[in-house]
């Protein structure tokens, strides 16, 4: 009995940044988290650029790198991108898990601690993806966006990460 | 019994089917990799200073000493054996060494002993020498008028910009003491520039 494949990627080149230009800010809170008023400003200091990678060699590109560079407090983006089935079952988002807290349903935003001092660094709200279903050579557009929060070290390197989970569609 | 038997034998079927269902998914994950590489604030302080002094009769004397190891910045300006019309000026050059806009929002004046400064408004000011210890400005007591020009916008330095402050300080009569000498330390403090609410 051969069994089908449950396979998806990041589409090559759907990477696309807010920040094109002077910077985009916002205002934000972590108590209860939420993000407002995004407005651009009259700089341009801070830049994203998002890479996407096979990193384990299957043809595939199944991560994207997101670098945020000369990021201040206050730098705010928005990050879209498109998602593709190329498995030969159909597929359903199930599942975000961001710096290990997992969420299965919206609305998904959280504030996050990213070098342990103790304080918050960035904000992170995720679009509603959950229950979006794929077929076979269908494709979605996720987005997130994010926050530099003022209690953000400077002069460092933090990192984070999304995993961004899809199960086979099953009746 | 063997009723009993088809029974449990059906009970079996239909858990192992249950069992089957609950764990018929697979997954596959895609992976964002974030980085945030954060700025730099950093601004550095240079000075210069000199005098009036006549170079055939050097009476009076003035220094000025940046510290810029350790926020917050700092200034420190020495005056020797000041007069009545003796006058030192100089500049104050604030350069954004970082990387991101910064912005000047507060400053010390540390004064001499017994020194009392009055703000005029406009970056102008007088001192006064208290002699009589009751930490009013008395007129009698007037030392010096000092003054600033910030040449460029010190509240939004960009990275790579300087923006230089000229200062004077002319000693003057009635207030000021014999062989009067004295040091002024201005402290600096700034954040990093933040677009507008």
């Amino acid at each position: 009995m051969d069994t089908s494949e449950l396979d998806w990627e990041f589409e090559s080149g759907s990477f696309t940044s807010k920040d094109v230009g002077n910077d985009w800010t916002c205002d934000s809170s972590c108590n209860p988290p939420s993000i407002s008023n995004i407005r651009q400003g009259t700089k341009d200091i801070a830049s994203t650029t998002g890479e996407f990678v096979d990193s384990d060699g299957d043809g595939d590109l199944d991560t994207l790198k997101v670098t945020v560079s000369n990021a201040y407090p206050c730098y705010y983006n928005h990050i879209d991108f498109w998602v593709h089935n190329n498995g030969e079952v159909p597929l359903i988002i199930s599942k975000v898990i961001i710096d290990g807290h997992v969420y299965t349903a919206s609305p998904v935003i959280l504030c996050l601690d990213l070098n342990g001092d103790g304080n918050l660094d960035i904000i992170i709200r995720y679009g509603n993806s959950f229950g979006t279903q794929l077929e076979y050579c269908d494709s979605a557009n996720i987005s997130f966006d994010f926050h530099i929060l003022q209690n953000a070290p400077e002069g460092q390197s933090l990192s984070f990460t999304i995993q961004i989970v899809a199960e086979n569609w099953s009746p | 019994m063997r009723g009993k038997m088809v029974g449990l034998f059906a009970a079996v079927l239909i858990a192992i089917m249950v069992a089957g269902l609950a764990y018929a998914h697979w997954s596959e994950t895609l992976v964002i990799s974030g980085t945030v590489n954060t700025g730099k604030l950093d601004l550095e302080l240079s000075c210069t200073c000199s005098d009036n002094d006549d170079t055939s009769k050097d009476v009076a004397d003035v220094t000025c000493v940046v510290q810029n190891e350790t926020e917050p910045n700092s200034i420190t300006i020495s005056v020797t054996n000041a007069y009545p019309c003796y006058e030192v000026s100089g500049t104050i050059d604030i350069k954004n060494v970082g990387t991101v806009p910064a912005v000047l929002i507060d400053y010390d004046i540390d004064l001499p002993e017994d020194v009392i400064l009055v703000d005029l408004g406009g970056y102008r000011y007088k001192l006064y020498y208290d002699a009589d210890g009751d930490r009013e400005a008395d007129p009698e007591e007037l030392m010096a008028t000092a003054g600033l020009t910030i040449e460029g916008d010190i509240g939004q330095i960009d990275a790579g910009e300087t923006v230089p402050i000229d200062f004077y300080v002319h000693f003057t009569n009635p207030g000021l003491p014999e062989d009067w000498s004295g040091t002024f330390t201005i402290t600096l403090y700034f954040e990093n520039w933040s677009p507008p609410t």
